[in-house]
């Protein structure tokens, strides 16, 4: 299951885009007043900070290094009628739930694991930001990079 | 300068590789008698036999084919291995021709991989090729 950070953000885009009711993704994020309403609720999925070492003797084993690579899934939701609350929480659930059942992703890393959500408090109007964060290890053999 | 850092450690047991290892340690001991004679100050000894362990900790994997084969071996079978090399470079390592399995410990840990850690105790002559 030899993986590397590109492999690993193709499938957490497409297991993102697969959600039910989720009308945009991309990695290119935009401030929510600045997308159309027509694209909420959107996902806007990065691989943030890594960590690597090595994780088992070199030599005996292809796989030898290991990284812990954070994503960020920031969620945008939109309701006229200010009824974002039930939305946000819904994906919420759902964002947790396609990052860790996904095979296209579960089968190409070692685990991953939620850690963190950090939201706007509801401090936006009509609007509700959050941020997801989660851990992915994934080991991969120490000279093809990961 | 020649020290490695955690590097290589390749284990091949009976030709097989062991994967995931995360620790391999080779002790080798050379018994002795004690021929101190009554009244002397300083000890005086005699060479015995040379004797050589290996310890190795790997990531455990329940379908790792050499793993299931030593698992096996240590559960059902009598313990007794074909040849086994500790490397200590990319081609120079350590070498018997047999040893018996006298350790096959199994760990679990909540937020860490499952380890496995066996025991060999030589049972040939440990040579070293450069």
């Amino acid at each position: 299951m030899a993986s590397n950070r590109s492999d690993i953000m193709i499938q957490v885009l497409s297991a993102l885009a697969a959600i039910d009711g989720i009308n945009y993704v991309s990695e290119s994020i935009s401030h929510w007043e600045e997308l159309d309403h027509g694209k909420f609720p959107a996902l806007f999925p990065i691989d943030a900070d890594e960590i690597k070492s090595p994780v088992v003797l070199f030599g005996g084993t292809d796989e030898d290094m290991r990284g812990l690579l954070t994503v960020i899934v920031t969620g945008m939701v939109y309701d006229a009628e200010n009824a974002t609350q039930v939305k946000r929480l819904d994906l919420m659930q759902k964002i947790e739930k396609a990052m860790v059942t996904t095979s296209g992703l579960t089968s190409i890393i070692h685990s991953v694991m939620p850690t963190r959500v950090v939201t706007d408090k509801g401090a936006l109007e009509n609007y509700s930001v959050w941020d997801q964060e989660f851990e992915i290890e994934y080991w991969y053999p120490n000279e093809d990079g990961g | 300068m020649a020290v490695k850092t955690y590097k290589l450690g390749q284990v091949v047991v009976a030709g097989a590789t062991v994967l995931n290892c995360t620790n391999a340690a080779l002790t080798i001991a050379q018994e002795v008698s004690d021929r101190t004679a009554i009244g002397d100050s300083w000890r005086f000894l005699g060479t015995l036999g040379k004797s050589w362990a290996l310890s190795i900790t790997c990531k455990y994997d329940p379908v790792g084919t050499t793993l299931t084969a030593l698992r096996t071996e240590f559960i059902t079978g009598d313990c007794e291995t074909g040849s086994i090399k500790m490397y200590e470079g990319t081609t120079t390592y350590f070498s018997g021709s047999a040893a018996m399995i006298t350790g096959y410990n199994l760990t679990k840990s909540v937020g860490a991989d499952d380890e496995v850690t066996m025991t060999f105790e030589g049972n040939s002559v440990l040579e070293y090729t450069a």
